[in-house]
């Protein structure tokens, strides 16, 4: 069953990230995928959104759909203005690829070319909308297209620090919803009680809330998160598990598998991030009993 | 042995002085393909290490960890050396030196001279041996290991020449040797002549000249050591009885106490003390009573203190804080008097004691003081030549490093570390000359063995004592003569020896020999020299293989010597047996990366990186905060005055501009793995946690330390409470406050020396010493109290400790017994302690306490570095170094190395030293050009693969992979030889070279045979 299709019929979707290479070197990423096929409902393809110049989401996209494996590319609106957006949108569902999530993006000051222009023509909600306007036979001026493209789009939540941001991305996020967005991926998940409230608050957007799990690889990665990111709420007793592991890999494993097998009872579906260890995945999802 | 080509240009480094520090600057600089001459004034290189008899804190003895160095100096291509040389001058500047070196007549000619040792048999007074307390000679052959082989004549001695001459079967001697002058020109010159024992004779007091049975530590020493003039007996000099009860007494020569003492403190007497007490008692029996005299114990040095807690707790030596009176002897008696008096007490008590032990300190020579003033070099108030703060290698002259106890008195470990800070310093003045094909010796080719019947040689060594006095050498010859195989059979001595080797060589040619077993030591410190050697003598090196019967029979079962015979024999029957079985095999290479990763951007990790970027190295350095600089960016100024805001300012800006290194801040390492020249190390970076992999040859661990702030005496609770960096703080930003001070207290040892976290911080009382300067500086009316355990100002930092009493900074010493009391008075803090003088009780109102908190691992981040790395730590969370003694920066893991905080509490200017000693051990290893891989990888044998993937899954590194014929293919260029396919291929398809089924079985079947035929 297509991504769309287990979406639209509330089934349990698994997605797993996986990014470009920064080069030209694709061995990695086309076996990582290879490993995964059959195993998840489609692997995601983030762009350069975290500001790190890599190959582009396209070809990423491109490459998954060669190797049989369905896709979804992110788009954003920091390096792009409408016109690239729209031509990038109807390039991709000429090779294949109809699943966009549209997604927030780093600021160029986290970026490795610091000096690079900010274009952000448009924002999230108008790219959405743009999309939308595609599928419907015109472009954001009304033009009208030689041929129609169509697709399945998302959009995120970005990482918060604290209750007045949340409630801020959720109005964001409704007006995301409202623009063509029929599924929403949070940021990674660590403490499932907090996130219990959280799926309250978020209950009335009414579409899919596909939660991200984070591979920790290391104890110093959990207090970095625990440190820098407040609203991630990583537990003491999280960090605790990850320090008196015999194996700190493997438990790191063992907790994404374990979030996600907790996960199928409360959400629609999981997005799996490992920021580089993509060969990790089998494993997880064998935790995860998928 | 010699290199005697003469260069013309001034491309090399002349390194003064072959003690410990002058090896291993000559080492490291040769190992980074640079030319050396090393000159020694003595008969042999090894310096004053090689008349210990153990080290501290291991207590291992060190003639067997130090002449594999040795070895090292002797084999070394591009060093040349001059023994019985001395310098008389240096003109020149940095780059273009001219020296003129002095070197005096041996009287043999060391080419012919094979160290048999037949002149000294025949006329011992006139030749050159032993060492120590023997009064007839200085050193020639000084201990059985030595470099260069071969005596030395004392020709003044000698009253029949002819005789002398005579006896010499390789006909060695030769009397007109008249010495010789030369000139040689070098880039720049390392001094490490080390230094000079203080000479306590003077002391009438400590009756040294007068008794027998007064030494000093190192003459003790003398008598512990097996190869010293009692053969190991501990006995007194005065009746040759083994003495019941021997004192110790600390601080003779230093810390200013006596007439010509140092100002300085010298650092090493105090283990020196420790070691020599834990070793009477460990050896000598219980019932011999020890006792050390200490003003101050210093056992500042990294895990020091666990070692004087075991003096004290487990072996029962005995301290008593007092500086003795006196020792006499009185008229018809026979034991010493040693009187002394007690704290807090003015009766003098007086104790026999049948053997004294005056714990002479360092002192610069008269002939280096001579030497320093013809070089120019600016020196302090004892001599050393002076420093600067933030590179203790440098002195005033350009071109000119100092190391080692020349430099400032210290112990073993610190000189391997400055030595190598000085390689990395001189090797910058000249370029490298790597060895050009030519120059190497040819090798012959290897001999094609196939189609020949097994013919072995088997050689046993007896080790001197080691393997000779316990298993019986002739019978294990004769009956490895009966072996089947095996054609010849012989002892060797020491198979190790230059003239043993020559004959091993030869036998292998004359006897046809295809395979040779070496009946010795361990193949982890000798096989590489033996395969060496078989490999000149024709054969591929891995016909070889090792019985250890050293080791693992003679060593551990010293006191069963039939046993240990018969075990000798299962061993050399094993290894004959593996012998047969093995197969010439080929070695693998792969091009070596020669970036380097530096983890930590801290002053240390910065100096590593810029010095190895200075010598054309790409550098990435990886700082898991957001920013460079590390602890020493809430510092201020060190106790000598230096800045250290500039410092940091300075490295920073130098590191970040630098077009060689990367710096990649935010940088939390996940995954690593490779070998040495090929390192992967994978790390997420920033805030997005970008995935990046750096691959490297070498790494660098410079992760540092944490300040520590134990919830102790209301720190955290009362802002009146601090630290020292806190105090350090106020003292720079905050005068007005702290000229509103009266009272100010200091305790030391907050969270150091305690249950929790045992080790001295060392850094401390520094920094006591300098924030109370300071603080006088700008308050003088301000009293400043130091509650102090022991004051360890160590080296010159004692003259700052002497300064400070001097300027009305009250010591008070506690005990942890009776610690200090704190409690919130008010407006200030109340400090209750006893003055241990006056007796009494006493509390101070303070404006401030300020604790001295120290240092403690970052426990959590070098866990996981150690996990991720495979680096093995301390029981305290620091950085463990691959050997305590004499390798303290390389680590156990072959590629890595350690610097600053990560290794132990240190101080600025020493992480700094040690941060270039790793850039220089770590361009021993970036010199070169390939990565030997070895022969031991897996093989597959294509008939018996069925194909069934077990061996793709099994291995770590993805090598195995099915052929285009169907079966597993494993590229031996990739294959890491780790054995995991061999272990797991369910057909036995798959073999590891160097560890064949056919090659262990073999061994275990002579094994059993025994057996067997007893059943």
């Amino acid at each position: 069953m297509s991504f769309q299709k287990k979406l639209s019929s509330n089934d349990f979707v698994v997605l797993a990230e996986m990014h470009t290479p920064k080069g030209v070197n694709i061995a990695g990423l086309v076996n990582d995928a290879r490993r995964i096929k059959g195993r998840v409902d489609a692997i995601v393809i983030p762009d350069m959104d975290n500001g790190i110049v890599r190959m582009s989401a396209l070809a990423g996209g491109v490459l998954m759909r060669q190797e049989g494996i369905e896709t979804i590319i992110h788009m954003y609106c920091r390096d792009r203005n409408r016109l690239a957006l729209q031509g990038d949108a109807m390039a991709a569902h000429v090779l294949g690829i109809n699943n966009i999530v549209v997604v927030h993006s780093e600021d160029m000051s986290q970026s490795d070319h610091r000096e690079a222009q900010t274009v952000t023509d448009i924002d999230e909600v108008e790219l959405l909308g743009a999309i939308r306007s595609l599928a419907a036979g015109k472009d954001m001026e009304g033009f009208e297209l030689d041929g129609i493209p169509s697709f399945t789009c998302g959009c995120t939540i970005a990482p918060y620090e604290n209750q007045k941001e949340l409630d801020k991305e959720i109005d964001f996020a409704r007006k995301k919803i409202d623009a063509g967005a029929s599924f929403v991926i949070t940021p990674p998940v660590f403490n499932l009680d907090d996130f219990a409230g959280f799926l309250e608050k978020v209950k009335g957007l009414d579409v899919p809330i596909i939660p991200t799990v984070f591979l920790i690889k290391s104890l110093a990665i959990a207090q970095y998160i625990a440190n820098s990111e407040p609203g991630a709420k990583i537990s003491d007793d999280l960090i605790r598990r990850i320090r008196k592991a015999p194996d700190r890999e493997v438990e790191g494993i063992k907790i994404a598998g374990e979030t996600i097998a907790a996960m199928k009872r409360m959400v629609g579906g999981v997005k799996v991030q490992t920021l580089g260890w993509e060969h990790k995945l089998p494993d997880i999802l064998d935790v995860a009993g998928i | 042995m010699q290199n005697t080509k003469e260069l013309p240009t001034s491309n090399k480094v002349l390194v003064i002085g072959g003690g410990l520090g002058g090896i291993r600057t000559a080492l490291d600089l040769a190992e980074a393909e640079k030319d050396v001459i090393l000159v020694d004034k003595s008969y042999n290189i090894g310096g004053l290490m090689t008349q210990l008899d153990r080290t501290f804190p291991t207590n291992n003895c060190d003639l067997c960890t130090l002449s594999p160095n040795l070895s090292e100096g002797g084999r070394q291509k591009h060093i040349e050396l001059e023994a019985m040389t001395t310098v008389t001058g240096i003109t020149g500047e940095k780059g273009n030196f001219k020296a003129t070196l002095r070197t005096e007549p041996r009287y043999i000619n060391l080419e012919k001279c094979t160290a048999c040792g037949e002149c000294y048999k025949q006329f011992p007074q006139w030749v050159r041996f032993t060492p120590g307390l023997d009064h007839r000679a200085p050193t020639c052959m000084r201990y059985p290991q030595a470099i260069p082989q071969a005596y030395s004549i004392d020709l003044a001695k000698c009253d029949d020449v002819e005789a002398l001459v005579k006896v010499c079967p390789a006909g060695a001697i030769q009397l007109d040797d008249i010495g010789r002058n030369r000139e040689v020109r070098c880039g720049s010159v390392v001094l490490a002549m080390g230094a000079d024992l203080f000479d306590p004779s003077h002391l009438d007091y400590l009756a040294y000249a007068t008794q027998p049975d007064v030494v000093t530590s190192l003459e003790y020493e003398r008598i512990l050591s097996a190869s010293g003039p009692t053969q190991g007996q501990l006995i007194r000099p005065s009746n040759k009885k083994q003495p019941k009860k021997i004192a110790w007494i600390q601080c003779v020569g230093s810390r200013g106490i006596q007439k010509g003492a140092g100002a300085h403190c010298s650092s090493a007497c105090c283990m020196f003390a420790l070691k020599e007490a834990i070793v009477t008692k460990e050896r000598f029996g219980e019932n011999i009573e020890t006792t050390i005299f200490y003003m101050d114990m210093r056992t500042f040095g990294k895990d020091y203190e666990l070692y004087y807690q075991r003096a004290k707790d487990e072996f029962g030596v005995r301290f008593i804080h007092s500086r003795p009176h006196s020792v006499v002897q009185e008229e018809g008696e026979k034991d010493l008097k040693l009187s002394y008096t007690l704290e807090g007490n003015s009766s003098q008590i007086t104790e026999e004691f049948d053997m004294v032990v005056l714990a002479t300190g360092f002192k610069v020579s008269e002939e280096s003081r001579e030497l320093l003033e013809k070089l120019g070099l600016e020196t302090n108030s004892s001599n050393f030549p002076t420093t600067p703060g933030f590179n203790a290698v440098v002195t005033s002259r350009p071109g000119i490093y100092v190391c080692g106890t020349l430099q400032e008195p210290k112990d073993i470990p610190e000189t391997m570390v400055q030595a190598s800070a000085a390689a990395c310093m001189a090797a910058k003045d000249i370029a490298a000359t790597p060895i050009t094909e030519d120059e190497i010796e040819a090798l012959p080719p290897e001999r094609d063995i196939s189609g020949e019947e097994p013919r072995v040689g088997v050689f046993i060594c007896d080790c001197g004592e080691n393997i000779g006095a316990v298993a019986d050498v002739d019978e294990l010859v004769k009956f490895a003569g009966q072996l089947p195989g095996v054609v010849v059979a012989a002892a060797k001595g020491h198979g190790c020896s230059r003239e043993s080797m020559e004959q091993i060589k030869a036998t292998i040619v004359e006897e046809g020999l295809n395979r040779v077993v070496m009946a010795a030591c361990s193949p982890r410190t000798h096989e590489s020299k033996f395969q060496e050697l078989i490999r000149q003598a024709g054969l591929n090196k891995y016909l070889l293989e090792m019985a250890n019967i050293r080791d693992q029979s003679t060593w551990v079962h010293g006191n069963a010597p039939q046993a240990a015979t018969q075990k000798s024999k299962d061993l050399i029957h094993m290894a004959v047996g593996a012998a047969i079985a093995s197969k010439p095999l080929s070695e693998h290479s792969l091009p070596m990366n020669k970036d380097v990763l530096v983890v930590g951007g801290g002053v240390t990790g910065m100096t590593s990186a810029l010095e190895l970027a200075d010598q054309g190295f790409k550098v990435y350095l990886a700082e898991k905060t957001s920013s460079l600089g590390g602890v020493a960016k809430s510092l201020h100024k060190t106790l000598e005055g230096d800045d250290v805001t500039a410092l940091v300012e300075d490295l920073v800006s130098r590191t970040k501009a630098h077009e060689k290194i990367e710096v990649i801040t935010g940088a939390l390492i996940v995954d690593h793995n490779g070998m040495p020249g090929m390192f992967t190390t994978g790390m997420q970076v920033g805030k997005q946690m970008f995935y990046r992999r750096i691959e490297h040859g070498v790494t660098i661990m410079a992760t540092g330390a944490l300040p520590n702030r134990p919830a102790k005496y209301l720190l955290g609770e009362n802002d009146r409470v601090g630290t020292q960096i806190d105090l350090q703080a106020i003292l720079a930003e905050d005068l007005q406050k702290v000229q509103s001070w009266d009272n100010v207290v200091m305790i030391q040892c907050v969270g150091s020396r305690d249950e929790e976290n045992p080790n001295c911080s060392r850094i401390c009382c520094q920094s006591a010493v300098k924030n109370g300067l300071r603080l006088l500086e700008i308050n003088p009316d301000a009293r400043v109290f130091v509650l102090y355990r022991d004051l360890r100002t160590y080296g010159f930092q004692e003259e700052y400790y002497q300064k400070a009493r001097e300027k009305g900074i009250i010591f008070v010493r506690y005990t942890t017994d009776n610690p200090p009391r704190v409690e919130k008075s008010g407006d200030t803090v109340s400090v209750g302690f006893t003055d241990p003088i006056l007796g009494m009780d006493l509390t101070v109102a303070a404006d401030y306490l300020c604790l001295s908190t120290g240092l403690v691992a970052d426990k959590d981040s070098t866990e996981e570095l150690a996990m991720v790395f495979k680096l093995q730590r301390t029981h305290d969370g620091y950085f463990l170094e691959d050997h305590i003694k004499l390798r303290p920066v390389d680590m156990a893991m072959p590629g890595f190395y350690v610097a600053g905080t990560a290794h132990s509490p240190k101080s600025i200017r020493e992480s700094l030293v040690q941060a270039r000693a790793a850039a220089s051990r770590a361009q021993t290893l970036l010199a070169r050009d390939s990565i030997n891989l070895g022969a031991a990888s897996a093989r597959v044998d294509g008939d018996k693969c069925a194909a069934c993937l077990i061996c793709v899954r099994a291995c770590p590194f993805d090598v195995p992979f099915i052929n285009a014929e169907g079966y597993s293919e494993i590229d031996p260029a990739q294959c890491h030889g780790c054995g995991l396919c061999a272990s797991e291929c369910p057909a036995k398809a798959i073999q590891l070279m160097q560890f064949e089924d056919d090659r262990i079985l073999a061994k275990i079947e002579d094994l059993f045979d025994r057996l067997e035929a007893k059943a």
